[in-house]
């Protein structure tokens, strides 16, 4: 209850003040006051002395008004737990099918598909990091051209790591991964300069490199 | 060249032919979009064709957006699209134009 109450503060009383502004002002509550209402509606132990000093009228306005913000937030709380549940749903559905897609008759199933938890935590480390590297880009090249190529190199990576599950092989498949996205960044790079950046760039470089970069 | 010759000039450039023809009026995923490509032995590296994709979608001769798939748990955005109408025209138009040009050289002495 103390939590709920905390957030009872912290989230809606900024939205009653901003809505019922009018309302406010003619019942000439102060924002105090809405803190006191609150802290009171907020412990089951003072609900009996609820609104004790307003008329009977805005003491049933305040306390509907509460109500009403209070079944919102819990709404809202409710929402985000089934998100996460159906996010969770999701994920295991998308490992258990692929296993039944490939699992091959009179053949063991060797599954420890579902991942630890230090697995996942270093897996989002990796992205996180190759997501921050690609911020050296300007954000029309990022978005138009590396993004979706490194949506497609990232689904690429999550299918093998499907496929080889020891601890060596997802090591060198993210060694991989990340040589590939390093690759595609130089790629973006060079294609952004311009012709004359480009062959002023060429000229430095030895007659091998010259025809690798297509000068 | 005459100037109403010029202005017949197909709005496409081969490549953009290429992917417009790979793409028909299927709906596709730039993946497959490449695969189709470099199956025609046209092979780009990720960000160049995404890019030309760009340019496309900025021509609005096709329609893309992001759609989501979960792969091992992880959610990954996949780019999808779509030949416009306006797409449609310029693949038939520079098909005229070529199939014009070749009939033009086939009336020539030299390939009669």
């Amino acid at each position: 209850m103390a939590g709920h109450d905390k957030w009872l503060r912290c989230l809606l009383l900024p939205k009653i003040m901003s809505e019922n502004t009018e309302d406010i002002s003619n019942k000439k509550l102060k924002l105090e006051d809405f803190q006191y209402w609150l802290d009171q509606w907020g412990n089951v132990e003072n609900l009996k002395s609820f609104g004790a000093g307003l008329s009977a009228k805005d003491r049933q306005d305040l306390r509907a008004n509460l109500e009403k913000y209070a079944a919102g937030f819990l709404d809202s709380v409710l929402e985000a737990r089934h998100t996460k549940a159906s996010h969770y749903v999701m994920e295991h559905a998308s490992i258990v099918h692929y296993e039944a897609a490939h699992h091959e008759p009179n053949k063991a199933v060797r599954t420890p598909s579902i991942e630890s938890r230090e697995q996942r935590i270093s897996l989002r480390k990796l992205f996180r990091f190759l997501e921050l590297s690609f911020r050296l880009l300007p954000p029309k090249t990022r978005k138009e051209a590396f993004e979706p190529a490194y949506d497609d190199a990232k689904a690429d990576y999550l299918n093998a790591r499907r496929r080889y599950k020891t601890k060596l092989a997802r090591r060198w498949l993210a060694f991989c991964f990340g040589m590939h996205v390093g690759l595609m960044l130089g790629k973006s790079a060079w294609g952004m300069c311009s012709e004359k950046i480009r062959s002023w760039f060429l000229s430095y470089l030895p007659e091998f490199f010259r025809r690798i970069l297509g000068g | 060249m005459k100037s109403d010759e010029r202005h017949n000039l197909p709005e496409l450039s081969h490549l953009q032919f290429a992917v417009l023809e790979v793409l028909g009026t299927a709906q596709k995923s730039g993946k497959d979009l490449r695969q189709g490509l470099s199956e025609h032995g046209l092979k780009k590296s990720g960000p160049a064709f995404y890019q030309m994709m760009a340019r496309l979608e900025e021509a609005k001769f096709v329609e893309g957006w992001y759609s989501q798939v979960i792969i091992d748990g992880q959610i990954i955005k996949e780019r999808q699209y779509k030949i416009t109408g306006a797409g449609i025209r310029a693949l038939n138009q520079t098909k005229q134009f070529y199939h014009g040009r070749t009939r033009q050289m086939a009336a020539l002495p030299a390939f009669a």
